[in-house]
């Protein structure tokens, strides 16, 4: 679903290298754990993924169309949830639904299906009338994650999807992944709380200074040891 | 005071933003720098040229002390006007509010520093505008050591009255937006009603002189008692009154530690009540429309700049001038209109000024020099859509095209009627808005994502202050002043219709130019900001 070869990105010119040849695989119906230190490189290759920034070397696949050359199919095929929720304010929850919808063109019985099933799931229903300026940081995490299963997404990639969540939330969250993932959706987050990552993912990705420095099935990486104790060991 | 000094100066340091300018290429400082300076002498020209004016026909009358205290109050009006948006955006729903409040700093620190700020942006614009005023006050009519002393004094206490009373009014409307759902609404009366008392007083600038002349008796009382301040600073300049002097200092002060105090009481209490957000109960799912993608971004463009009453009024106000100019036309004697622009100076016929007001307005009512900054730190909704980037930047373009083409195309039929302009005539006028409006629509767009601001605190900083508006207003004025300018001197070799027709189909070329950046660059550009 998702296959990432060689991918570099330097900031500026004769900067020094955000991410150094990274190389991931990310297949149907997994649930890929990205992990790393704050500046090792996760959202820039996120973001990199999801086409907001260019990069010079590489390639990244998305169901085997470039995402340098097929940006469009490629967008159309995946769901992005950023760190921040930063979203439109002028807007009424609904409406930003809406207006993604109308661009993945959802047809007009799906997206009122899943606004009025994940928006219950969530708890945010009542206060899809509210303007979005009125909302906490955790609504608004909300409003971006529903946002992203409006179009029934192939692939999700999500950087710290569960910053903000309450408790509630980010088990509901979970098992949609999990439900998703039986249906073939892949996924791809990147996370610092190991403990989700270690019970939750198929395989993990640490990445350092931009280099990946392991990469496997979370059983292999781990071995007898906690995810913890590892990432801190490779870090040090 | 405690910590004043510290805040005061990281805020100057983050307004600045010297770092940036230090790693600015010297080419790009040098074009920057010549383009304020030039701008900057314009403008000071300008004023120059408008004060003199002034002193000639005052000095018929014998009243040319009172030009001081005149400009005095044109001056407070405009920075009160200026300021109102400001102040609501630095002093109440500012962005560090909670970080700020939550740091072991004063309250009063916090409320001295913002106001201080505000008052010294006030000091640097009245300075700007006054300091050529005096000095050639000074030239013309003679210049004192009393005369020295109470210009200084007057520089000095000009911002202070104008300043408190565009944070009560900026405290009005931040606290109106954020409790009423009308908040929108309720900004653009305001701001619309602003609009047209300086429509209204400019309009009738003439009747009102006469008036002021006629009735100098009953003003001077009225001032004396209503505006007490201004009647002192009369006083000061007509009398060399140093009593006069010394209560203007103590009452401007003395009001200023006045207002303060009075708002530093419940400063805390407000911004946390400003905090306090209002929101419905129960929402109800109702039959959802559908829309093509390429419409949506079209409406989400349109809701964005509807939503922000400082975007609306910063690029309309030109174009809602005009419009109103248009349907005043219909009530005004044609030969008025015509002793008008030659009492102006300006030896045109009717079409041609209305050839140099389209251009005019196009050019300057541009809402795409902001719309990429405006989205701010939503930028990434946009890139990350299945849309491609060329239809993000057309949609933005077409938006200001759209937005300004229908009521500059209603002025032109209402100018074409009244003026009694054949077919052709109005036709041409058409293809003159076209080729301007999508011009500036195009250099709009291309010059904010050359110069993008996605860290803005607020709209006002992206539609007032940022580079890209800046230059995307100041570029065209400054192109269109130099070409006026220019005309007297060609003006034996070159017909006006040639000189406009050659200048047009410069700007035909441009805009063939443009499309092709907007075509190849652009998309490359917009993937590149962060």
């Amino acid at each position: 679903m998702l296959e990432i070869k060689d991918f570099s990105k330097t900031y500026g010119k004769g900067g020094k290298k955000a991410v150094d040849k990274l190389n991931l695989k990310v297949k149907k119906g997994e649930i890929y754990g990205f992990i790393g230190h704050n500046g090792a490189g996760k959202t820039t290759t996120i973001k990199a993924m999801v086409g907001i920034i260019d990069f010079e070397e590489g390639e990244i696949k998305i169901d085997k169309h470039s995402i340098k050359t097929d940006p469009i199919l490629c967008k159309q095929k995946i769901a992005y949830i950023p760190d921040n929720p930063d979203i439109y304010e002028n807007v009424r929850g609904i409406d930003y639904l809406n207006f993604i919808a109308d661009i993945f063109n959802v047809s007009l019985q799906d997206r009122e299906i899943a606004i009025n099933k994940y928006a219950s799931e969530f708890e945010i229903f009542d206060n899809l009338g509210d303007l979005v300026s009125t909302y906490s940081h955790g609504m608004k995490q909300k409003l971006v994650i529903i946002s992203a299963l409006l179009h029934d997404p192939l692939l999700v990639i999500m950087d710290e999807p569960f910053v903000g969540l309450d408790p509630t939330s980010a088990f509901k969250l979970k098992k949609i992944m999990k439900d998703m993932c039986k249906k073939g959706v892949s996924f791809l987050f990147s996370s610092h709380v190991l403990e989700v990552v270690e019970k939750l993912c198929d395989k993990v990705a640490i990445i350092k200074k931009g280099k990946l420095i392991a990469s496997g099935t979370v059983k292999e990486i781990k071995g007898d040891k906690s995810l913890e104790d590892l990432f801190v060991e490779l870090n040090d | 005071m405690n910590k004043l000094f510290e805040l005061l100066k990281f805020k100057i340091k983050s307004t600045i933003n010297l770092e940036k300018i230090k790693k600015m290429k010297k080419i790009n400082l040098l074009f920057f720098g010549f383009i304020f300076l030039y701008f900057g002498f314009s403008l000071i020209f300008s004023i120059t040229m408008i004060t003199d004016g002034a002193i000639n026909a005052t000095k018929e009358y014998g009243l040319t002390f009172y030009l001081i205290p005149l400009f005095f109050v044109m001056i407070s009006f405009f920075l009160f006007q200026l300021s109102i948006f400001n102040t609501k955006s630095i002093m109440y729903s500012a962005r560090d509010n909670d970080l700020l409040l939550s740091l072991p700093i004063p309250s009063k620190s916090i409320l001295m520093s913002r106001v201080l700020i505000t008052l010294l942006w006030n000091f640097l614009i009245s300075l700007f505008i006054m300091l050529p005023m005096l000095i050639t006050y000074a030239v013309r009519v003679g210049v004192s050591f009393d005369f020295v002393i109470m210009s200084l004094v007057t520089l000095i206490i000009l911002p202070i009255i104008p300043t408190i009373l565009a944070s009560i009014f900026g405290y009005l409307i931040a606290f109106l937006t954020t409790k009423s759902n009308a908040s929108k609404w309720i900004e653009y009366v305001l701001s619309l009603g602003m609009i047209l008392f300086f429509v209204l007083i400019f309009s009738n600038i003439e009747s009102i002189l006469m008036y002021v002349v006629n009735n100098f008796d009953k003003i001077e009382n009225f001032i004396k008692y209503g505006f007490y301040s201004i009647y002192l600073v009369i006083e000061m300049f007509s009398k060399s009154s140093y009593l006069s002097l010394i209560l203007c200092l103590i009452i401007n002060f003395g009001l200023f530690f006045i207002f303060l105090h009075a708002l530093n009481l419940n400063y805390k209490k407000l911004l946390s009540l400003l905090n306090e957000k209002k929101t419905k109960t129960k929402f109800q799912l109702k039959k959802l429309k559908h829309t093509q993608a390429k419409q949506i971004l079209f409406f989400k463009e349109a809701k964005r700049y509807f939503s922000s009453p400082i975007y609306v009024f910063n690029t309309l106000f030109g174009v809602i001038i005009m419009l109103i100019g248009s349907l005043a036309v219909f009530f005004t004697d044609k030969k008025d209109i015509i002793n008008l622009i030659k009492e102006g100076g300006l030896n045109l016929n009717l079409f041609s000024v209305v050839i140099l007001m389209v251009t005019f307005i196009a050019f300057l009512s541009n809402t795409s020099c902001a719309s990429i900054s405006i989205e701010g730190k939503n930028l990434w909704i946009l890139k990350s859509l299945p849309i491609k980037l060329k239809s993000i930047i057309v949609t933005k373009v077409m938006f200001n095209f759209i937005v300004m083409i229908i009521p500059i195309i209603i002025s032109i039929f209402a100018f074409s009627f009244v003026f009694g302009f054949s077919m052709i005539e109005m036709l041409f006028l058409i293809l003159v808005a076209i080729i301007s409006l999508g011009c500036s629509s195009m250099f709009g767009i291309i010059i904010n994502l050359k110069f993008p601001k996605l860290d803005a605190i607020d709209d006002t900083v992206v539609v007032k202050r940022s580079l890209s508006v800046i230059i995307a207003t100041v570029l065209p004025l400054i192109l269109i002043m130099t070409l006026g300018t220019i005309y007297p001197f060609i003006e034996k070799y070159i017909s006006l219709n040639n000189y406009l027709i050659i200048l047009f189909s410069i700007v035909f070329v441009l805009n063939i130019v443009q499309i092709i950046i907007i075509n190849t660059w652009a998309p490359k550009r917009l993937q590149e900001i962060n």
